[in-house]
């Protein structure tokens, strides 16, 4: 188990109620050495020396005394790990939080997103046994059996003898066979969430299959699927199950043999019977913080293995710049003239270029269309403009201001963007419109739906604006959704608009209204428009033909498409051709 | 329907609850049980029958429960006995006096860790078992449900919850049946042990185990629901917004939403932790009282027991055995509380199982004398066909009237939610019409059921779905016998081969966790060559295009024109390739608008004219990802 150093410093972070809680278990052990002390005196009182009963009050009031004392010491140890975990697993929350934000959109690799989710809601779980089980778990089992020990050295040499040799043998015996047993029972645990993972899959299916005339035969191959795991799994734990047996009777027959050499030695007369007593009674405590040790070495890895998964996405590096003291911008009311000026760009450390070079402009209050096969680098044109990314060299300048000295936030809010199909929240239909403009008036929000064409939608949901969506609401269609995002644009009333225009074939009715809604968004607006239908590009100010991150064309559409040899007349003459 | 009869439990299970509650007062008890708060026997009915779904395996769940029972009884005997040994040292008798303690000591010392061993490796053979035998059986109950009760808006959230609760359920015998078993047992035992001595003796140990076992859980669950609700509830919260704050990162940060989503997530990632922090401080309380029942019960029995030594009733020995056996016993009662709290859970997951296993199948059940085998290939005839999926919203179908002659090649186009796919699933049988009847070759759909009707007609769906395998397997899935000549030929004409013989790993390529490594022209592909292998007299592609690009689109709508000697139909919005169709009919409004040739149709200026004019005016100028 390696220790990640985020983790040790979120662990460090919490050293104040971990503190407690290894002193609430240590004083519980003390006063189970206090217990057991009482129970021997007073058995040996009655049963050696014929005590009365009033005779063992005292004791009997010091064990009552040392009872409520331990329960007492027990619950504010559990309370002190619990406060321990809380502020472990908020500090990691927090740090992946600020990372998420810091990393931005374009940080975050695709098919990483559904990881990230993960790891913030059930990775950072994992912390939780981690922080209030096995740290203060590791810290008792060093110190509580030397409490024991430093009790019956004193009392019985012999017995501290055995205890000291056979202690240390159960780390290491787990470590020996318990954890090489503990690695091939969680590959099987693994194999038990893919089954998991196969059943849900046949669930889903289930339509298909039963069109396919196989639901019944399917259902049997789980069944049959499950019997061989089950099989498989077993003869694993047959196995794994040998180490937990070895520590438990290890540690069994520890007591049992220190049970049996106190017995002949009381025959004997080498020992008293209250000490002896006393001894036999505490064994359980010398051996239990080891094998609790061993219980919660799995939320020690789980816990480590969480961290080292958060260090990763800890580690990537932001994607943009944010200057220390950022330029500020000119305050602006008309749409600005944007030029991209020789604007270089590559992913993962510049492995994976995208842009080589691009110049081009986009006229103040115009439409340009961006057009070019996929991985010409349309998207991270836009993805710059957006600052989601920062040009390797090269300036994007707006009105003769570098974009790149700006803070991203501002130069963002003069930004509507409309992506192909928006990301719906869990809220409500008003709170997605909102994201645009918070203190939007739900009159505001009616009048941007109904320039974007989605009267049709607050019409349909019995609670109109107010209808829950997102990820257990209501389901948008395609159109509605790319609908949402103009609708949100409408409300930012910014004077760029940044719009990648839906590649999905949508009904021809859907197509028509976002096409009218597109007319009007761009309006009066500097637009960068990521173009893949032929009307809009027709009715663009100006084309940008992008190859392979260059340049390769620009102009007024009429212009290019009389040119006879160029890209976009090429393109043209390729889809009349298709569509003819 | 014999395999129906074999996997539903439900009438043994309603007669055992009768029973339960039996009589003619039976009303009037229940009555009272849940007045007097017993409100858990009226709620666990589900649980109940969660139970009688793993009944078949109870000799594994017996025999796990008494090896539980046994590794606690062992324990004990161990501590008492090396109590014995210790006690009857003091009294300095000879060393064969000794031997059978020793000999005691060591035996129960070894056994302890066997049964501990063997209890572990039936309680999983158990949970194992119920696991398959819960999966199989709500999957059988699933099957005649899809697609139609089972996808309602958010079927991905429905099932995924269908696989937890499969796998809390699991744990039902390991977390509430076997604990109680074993506690109960154990409190019977000892306080029959302790009762020989002293009957105030029996009486103490079983309070203690009484207020340990069952008093300090209940009350630290009622003490706890509030707040284990509460964490359930940000939890959700917290989850939703986290992924929001992934998936929709691009659209916080264009909007300059992202500091503001980021604050939200802290705040209820601190409510979260605070709720938690009271919820563990409350299970540490609890284990703290545990501790103080055990050391009290102690203090009772030294209390009792010291008198009667001096009185000499009771022997020393003895009762040095009895206090140290009484610390062990509370072993019995240590897995108690957690299965208490496993109760809601278990109880919640059961309630929701069953209401959706209960859902009525959208489409009657056959008769008995109902045919079996698939229809003959004829006319596919939609006779005044009415259907509406809720009432609420109105039919979707208002008396469509249509017939396909056979071999015919005829295209169904509408407007999205004109209710084209509703006429793929009633061509299958997933539902039945309202009023009106589908027949084909002249006989009525409801006489034959899905696996009969899937014989003779294959649907390609709109949403195709991957299994878990790899492309062999996907395919194969429509006939398992298919050679790989076949299967290269049907990929051939949905145009997969050539993309799928450039996998790395060909044919073997597998498909990944619902096969989402493909785009969706991919995917779309590989579920046309997958019907394509089906070879049945009636084919009927549902959006066999979405998602391609023009080009291929126009490809694939000719390779599916030309399936020769077939009935097809394709029902699509797209308007591409139809010229091929020797019928188009146009759907609207739930009937039947226009029907005709294609270019017929463009010169007649009517709906479909205007459809298509609309789509020219929208297709694209580049390529989209293919």
């Amino acid at each position: 188990m390696k220790f990640d150093r985020r983790l040790l410093r979120w662990t460090l972070g919490a050293r104040g109620p971990l503190a407690g809680a290894v002193a609430g278990g240590l004083v519980s052990t003390l006063l189970a050495v206090a217990q057991a002390t009482m129970i021997a005196r007073i058995l040996g009182a009655v049963f050696l020396r014929g005590a009365r009963a009033e005779a063992t009050m005292g004791d009997l009031a010091w064990l009552a005394a040392a009872t409520v004392l331990r329960a007492l010491a027990g619950a504010s140890g559990a309370a002190a790990a619990a406060r321990a975990a809380a502020r472990v697993k908020s500090s990691a929350r927090e740090a992946l939080h600020a990372h998420l934000v810091r990393l931005g959109p374009a940080g975050l690799a695709a098919e990483r997103s559904g990881e990230l989710a993960t790891t913030l809601s059930r990775g950072v779980e994992a912390l939780e046994p981690f922080a209030s089980q096995f740290v203060p778990q590791a810290f008792l089992a060093a110190l509580a059996p030397l409490a024991v020990l430093a009790f019956v050295i004193p009392k019985d040499w012999l017995s501290a003898l055995i205890f000291a040799l056979t202690g240390p043998l159960i780390p290491v015996f787990m470590a020996l066979i318990g954890i090489a047993a503990e690695r091939r029972t969680r590959t099987q645990w693994l194999v038990l969430g893919v089954m998991g993972a196969r059943f849900l899959d046949t669930l889903q299916g289930l339509a298909s299959l039963r069109l396919l005339g196989r639901a019944r035969s399917q259902a049997r191959e789980i069944a049959e699927a499950s019997e061989e795991f089950r099989r498989a799994t077993m003869s694993v734990l047959r196995v794994a199950f040998l180490s937990s047996l070895t520590l438990e009777l290890l540690a069994v027959l520890s007591t049992a043999l220190v049970a049996v050499v106190i017995g002949v030695r009381l025959l004997k007369g080498g020992i008293d019977f209250e000490p002896a007593l006393a001894v036999l009674i505490l064994a359980p405590e010398f051996y239990g913080p080891l094998r609790a040790l061993g219980a919660r070495f799995h939320a020690g890895v789980e816990g480590a293995v969480a961290a080292s998964r958060m260090s990763e996405i800890l580690d990537t590096p932001p994607q943009v710049r944010v200057a220390a003291v950022p330029a500020v911008l000119p305050p602006q009311a008309a749409p600005p003239s944007i030029r991209f000026d020789d604007v270089r760009f590559a992913y993962d450390g510049g492995a994976r270029p995208a842009l080589l070079g691009a110049s081009f402009e986009l006229p103040a209050g115009r439409i340009t269309a961006l057009v070019g096969a996929s991985g010409s680098g349309k998207t991270t044109a836009a993805r710059l403009l957006l600052r989601f990314l920062d040009p390797t060299s090269g300036r994007i300048v707006a009105d003769g201001t570098d974009i790149g000295p700006l803070d991203p936030d501002a130069w963002r809010d003069r930004i509507a963007w409309v992506p192909q199909r928006p990301h719906l929240f869990h809220g409500t239909l008003a709170d997605n419109l909102r994201m645009a403009r918070p203190h939007a008036s739900d009159a505001d929000l009616r009048r941007a739906a109904a320039a974007a064409g989605l009267e049709t939608l607050l019409s349909r949901l019995p609670r109109g604006l107010e209808a829950p969506v997102g990820d257990r609401g209501q389901r948008l269609s395609g159109g509605e959704a790319q609908r949402l995002a103009l609708a949100r644009a409408f409300l930012r009333d910014a004077p760029i608009v940044i719009l990648d225009e839906p590649t999905s074939y949508l009904d021809a009715e859907s197509e028509s209204l976002v096409r009218a809604a597109i007319d009007r968004l761009a309006a009066g607006r500097t637009t960068l428009l990521i173009a893949h239908r032929l009307n809009t590009v027709r009715s663009a100010a100006q084309v940008v033909v992008l190859d392979a991150g260059r340049v390769v064309e620009a102009g007024p559409p009429a212009d290019l498409a009389a040119h006879g040899d160029g890209r976009y007349a090429a393109m043209l003459h390729a889809f009349e051709g298709a569509t003819a | 329907m014999k395999g129906r009869h074999e996997t539903d439990p439900k009438p043994e299970v309603r007669t055992s609850e009768t029973d339960g509650l039996s009589g003619s007062s039976g009303s009037r008890i229940s009555n009272s049980f849940r007045a007097s708060g017993f409100r858990f026997l009226a709620s666990s009915r589900p649980l109940v029958r969660a139970l009688a779904l793993a009944a078949p395996e109870w000799r594994w769940m017996l025999g796990g429960a008494v090896l539980a029972l046994l590794t606690v009884g062992v324990g004990v005997a161990l501590t008492m006995t090396s109590a014995f040994l210790i006690a009857t040292a003091a009294l300095r008798p000879s060393i064969a006096d000794l031997r059978i303690a020793v000999a005691g000591v060591r035996f129960f010392g070894t056994s302890r860790g066997v049964l501990r061993y063997l209890e572990r490796l039936v309680t999983h053979e158990a949970t194992f078992r119920i696991l398959a035998r819960l999966r199989t059986w709500f999957c059988g109950r699933l099957i005649p449900l899809a697609p139609a009760r089972l996808h309602a808006e958010r079927s991905g959230d429905l099932l995924n919850r269908v696989v937890a609760d499969v796998e809390s359920l699991e744990h039902v015998y390991l977390r509430l049946l076997a604990p109680p078993f074993v506690a109960l047992s154990a409190a019977v035992f000892a306080g029959a042990f302790f009762g020989r001595h002293d009957p105030r003796m029996a009486f103490a140990i079983l309070t203690g185990l009484a207020i340990a076992g069952a008093a300090v859980p209940a009350a630290t669950r009622a003490l706890g629901r509030a707040t284990g609700l509460a964490i359930l509830g940000v939890r959700s919260e917290y989850q939703a917004l986290a992924i929001d704050g992934v998936q929709g990162l691009a659209d916080l940060v264009a909007f300059g939403r992202a500091a503001g989503h980021r604050a939200r997530l802290d705040a209820l990632a601190s409510d979260w932790a605070r709720l938690q922090r009271r919820m563990s401080t409350l299970t540490g309380l609890h284990e703290a009282l545990t501790g103080l029942c055990a050391g009290a019960t102690v203090m009772a029995i030294l209390g009792l027991g010291a008198p009667m030594v001096a009185d000499g009733r009771l022997g020393g020995v003895t009762l040095a055995v009895l206090a140290l056996g009484t610390l062990a016993v509370f072993e019995a009662v240590a897995p108690l509380p957690p299965s208490f709290q496993f109760l809601d859970q278990a109880a919640g997951a059961a309630d929701r199982l069953f209401a959706l296993a209960d859902r009525p199948p959208a489409v009657a059940p056959l008769s008995p004398d109902a045919r079996r085998a698939a229809p003959a290939p004829g006319a596919i005839e939609f006779d005044g066909v009415t259907f509406s999926h809720d009432p609420a919203d109105g039919p979707v179908l208002r008396g469509l009237d249509l017939r396909i002659e056979a071999g015919a090649r005829v295209a169904i186009v509408g407007p999205s939610g004109a209710g084209k796919t509703t006429l793929s699933h009633l061509l299958v049988r997933f539902l039945d019409p309202d009023a009106g009847a589908v027949r084909i070759g002249g006989v009525d759909l409801r006489t034959l059921d899905t696996d009969a009707l899937v014989g003779t007609v294959t649907v390609a769906p709109q949403h195709p779905w991957l299994c878990n395998g790899t492309v062999r397997d996907q395919m194969r899935l429509a006939r398992e016998d298919a050679g790989d000549e076949a299967l290269r030929a049907c990929a051939r004409a949905a145009g997969a081969l050539e993309w799928i013989e450039s996998l790395p790993s060909g044919w073997d390529t597998r498909l990944g966790e619902q096969g989402l490594l493909l785009s969706g022209g991919q995917r779309r592909r590989l579920a046309l060559a997958q019907a394509l292998l089906r070879d049945t007299p009636v084919y009927v592609f549902d959006e066999p295009t979405a998602d391609l690009d023009p080009e291929s689109a126009g490809r694939v709508m000719e390779a599916l024109w030309s399936l020769a000697g077939r009935t097809v139909l394709v029902i699509t919005h797209r308007l591409t390739g139809l010229d091929r169709a020797d019928e188009v009919a146009v759907l609207s409004g739930g009937r039947i608008v226009e029907r005709g040739r294609h270019a017929d149709l463009l010169a007649r200026g009517g709906l479909y004219r205007t459809l298509h004019a609309l789509q020219r005016q929208a297709e694209t100028l580049g390529t989209p990802e293919a």
